[in-house]
């Protein structure tokens, strides 16, 4: 990327985005004779707080973007989000314990790196073992809202 | 003052309170133990299951988890030369060479005992200040609570980020979130995109684990660094009464300074440990040793990083404003409890901050049983396979998440922070700067509003008076530091004869 339109300054221009956004937006709220300051001018504030100092950025970076360090695992971040919106569709479907154990499983075998004889033999136990005694901690000891055992019956 | 002190300690002994606290001391040392996990992390990770708690119990265990993962953030620098936290970084020079020399259990000792030492002294500091403060507090309206709460975000933000006016675009936008909902003045529902779950406004957990713990374990995984193992066996050999006594006026000039530099806003345990260090060289004697294995290099950071927590509720509980993310997650805990934070809260319930300056009290006797106990096992955590962590984290937040709402919608919303959060660091923004940002939201637009409604809607009204004036002073004066600093180090640099030096 040329330094003219460098990293930085696209991330300026992305933050005067929001901050225009937020500023139009603010101004279609109704206004009201109860309050002679209504619900526009604090946010406009904002915005143009937001706007001024992407501004400030966007003039000053006016060098070349050093590259962002330490590496780069796509894959494996998509791979979690799918893991994550698995877990997030089911529990409340099937309950704590029966999302839970699949999703810790999921993720430890993704990411260890082991073989899968010898990797197996820690993530199932693991799984299994550290929900149970999350669900008996949080649910049973402390009374916190877990859902339910949902196809388990609870 | 000190009989309420003494009353708040006094309960904070009883057995339950005792336990909860013990808790929030293991929990703040495994998490400070853990590299990438921090105390605003390990603090965040707890906040949904004190939901339905009993705030007298909640808030004396969130405080005692800052209390431990300040002093747990220095096993893993002694050990492995990673600072669990960044206030440990400081600790990495003498207490990794210690470790190198086979004095890795001497290091680790001197380390407990600077960090309860200098936590008890700063406790005492909180203790004394409170009150004067609080009182002076009682003198502020809307406009110096406006100017209060922007002067701390600014600064804040100034030092946060890759760069000052990404730390205040970061914190302006933690604002903007405190916006989302129903306005409370007109009832108008302002960025809600027309979900109703946002009618009532962005909650705090999913915003803060979202913001603070998740974003940290998508960057761990993004940047490969859940696959780092460490193996590392240590000798234990605990420090001689000869060498504590040795190490004992450090560690109590580290706790005095860190606790007047957690009372600042943004300044936090990161600068307060690295000035004790740099305190102790300048004061100390024979301080060529510095840098190859002195005690007092261990001493020294930790007893400051130790001394921010307590120092850092002075501001939080006689103003009402959070300096620091851990103590904005802390005020999140108040909030949650319904509990509001500030002056007023010495005259309506003085037993609730007196408890938790009794707690902070226990938490440092506490953490020094329990870190003597610990010390094997937060050796081993260490060293555990970073991929069973991360899986218990993200566990840890979603459910705790779900479980404030009892609905999957936190959740999400953790999910959504996470990303969000993910995206700042990457991008060199402060999810901090956010946090405090959001939690001060409601307090700044409250005040703003009030302000104007006092004037008719004239600007005059937040110029006026000797204390706003030098809270705008403080805030221009916060946000130019960054780069007056760098000014002036780039003039020193240009100078003819001076060196360039690569740090």
């Amino acid at each position: 990327m040329g330094s003219f339109l460098n990293r930085e300054r696209v991330i300026s221009i992305v933050c005067i985005a929001f901050a225009g956004w937020v500023y139009y937006e603010a101004g279609k709220f109704p206004t009201s004779i109860l309050d002679t300051v209504g619900s526009t001018r604090y946010p406009r504030f904002l915005a143009i707080v937001i706007g001024i100092a992407s501004a400030f950025h966007f003039v000053l970076s006016n060098v070349e973007s050093k590259p962002i360090g330490g590496g780069r695992e796509y894959k494996s971040l998509v791979l979690l989000a799918a893991i994550i919106f698995g877990y997030l569709f089911f529990m409340p479907r099937v309950g704590f314990i029966a999302a839970t154990i699949p999703f810790l499983l999921a993720l430890t075998c993704h990411f260890d790196k082991r073989d899968w004889s010898e990797k197996l033999k820690i993530a199932i136990p693991y799984s299994v073992i550290f929900t149970i005694a999350m669900y008996v901690f949080f649910g049973k000891v402390l009374g916190v809202l877990l859902p339910g055992l949902g196809i388990l019956g609870g | 003052m000190i009989s309420l002190f003494l009353q708040g300690l006094a309960e904070s002994f009883m057995p339950v309170t005792l336990l909860h606290i013990t808790f929030g001391v293991v929990w703040g040392i495994i998490g400070g133990a853990i590299p990438g996990i921090s105390a605003s992390v390990a603090m965040s990770l707890l906040l949904p299951f004190t939901y339905s708690m009993n705030p007298l119990l909640s808030l004396p265990m969130l405080a005692a988890v800052y209390v431990g993962a300040e002093y747990g953030g220095s096993i893993p620098a002694i050990l492995i030369k990673t600072p669990g936290t960044g206030a440990a970084a400081a600790t990495v020079l003498d207490g990794y060479e210690m470790h190198l020399k086979g004095q890795g259990g001497k290091a680790l000792g001197i380390s407990l005992y600077a960090g309860v030492l200098g936590g008890l002294v700063s406790v005492m500091v909180l203790v004394v200040s409170v009150i004067p403060l609080s009182s002076f507090a009682l003198k502020f309206g809307p406009t110096q609570y406006f100017w209060l709460s922007l002067a701390g975000l600014s600064i804040v933000g100034a030092v946060s980020g890759n760069s000052p006016l990404k730390g205040i675009i970061s914190a302006a936008f933690g604002l903007y979130l405190a916006v989302i909902g129903m306005d409370s003045f007109t009832s108008v529902h302002r960025f809600t995109f027309g979900i109703f779950r946002l009618s009532n406004g962005l909650e705090f957990i999913p915003v803060l684990v979202g913001l603070f713990a998740i974003s940290e374990v998508f960057r761990q995984i993004y940047e490969g660094e859940v696959y780092d193992v460490i193996k590392e066996k240590v000798k234990m050999t605990y420090p001689t009464l000869k060498e504590l006594k040795y190490v004992t006026p450090v560690v109590l000039f580290g706790g005095v300074l860190g606790s007047i530099v957690g009372a600042l806003p943004g300044a936090g345990a990161t600068i307060a440990s690295w000035l004790s260090y740099s305190q102790a060289k300048v004061l100390c004697k024979d301080t060529e040793t510095f840098g190859t294995g002195d005690m007092r290099g261990v001493a020294a950071p930790e007893s400051a990083n130790n001394g921010v927590p307590a120092g850092g509720l002075i501001p939080l509980l006689a103003l009402g404003v959070p300096g620091s993310n851990s103590t904005a997650i802390l005020m999140a805990g108040f909030s949650i409890a319904g509990i509001a934070v500030g002056p007023m809260l010495f005259i309506n319930q003085p037993e609730i901050p007196y408890k938790i300056m009794g707690s902070m009290f226990v938490a440092q006797i506490i953490l020094l049983f329990v870190g003597l106990l610990m010390l094997k096992p937060a050796i081993k955590i260490t060293s555990i396979n970073k991929v069973y962590l991360t899986a218990a984290i993200l566990m840890f937040a979603l459910v705790g998440a779900f479980s404030t709402l009892n609905d999957v919608f936190a959740s999400w919303m953790v999910l959504v922070f996470g990303f969000l959060g993910f995206l700042m660091k990457r991008y060199g923004f402060a999810p901090a700067a956010t946090v405090l940002g959001f939690v001060l939201g409601e307090l700044v637009e409250d005040n703003m509003r009030r302000a104007f409604q006092l004037s008719r809607g004239s600007y005059g009204i937040f110029f006026q008076g000797t204390i706003n004036i030098a809270l705008i002073a403080i805030i221009i004066f916060g946000v130019s530091f960054p780069y007056i600093t760098s000014w002036l180090k780039a003039r020193g640099e240009d100078k003819p004869g001076t060196t360039k030096t690569k740090n």
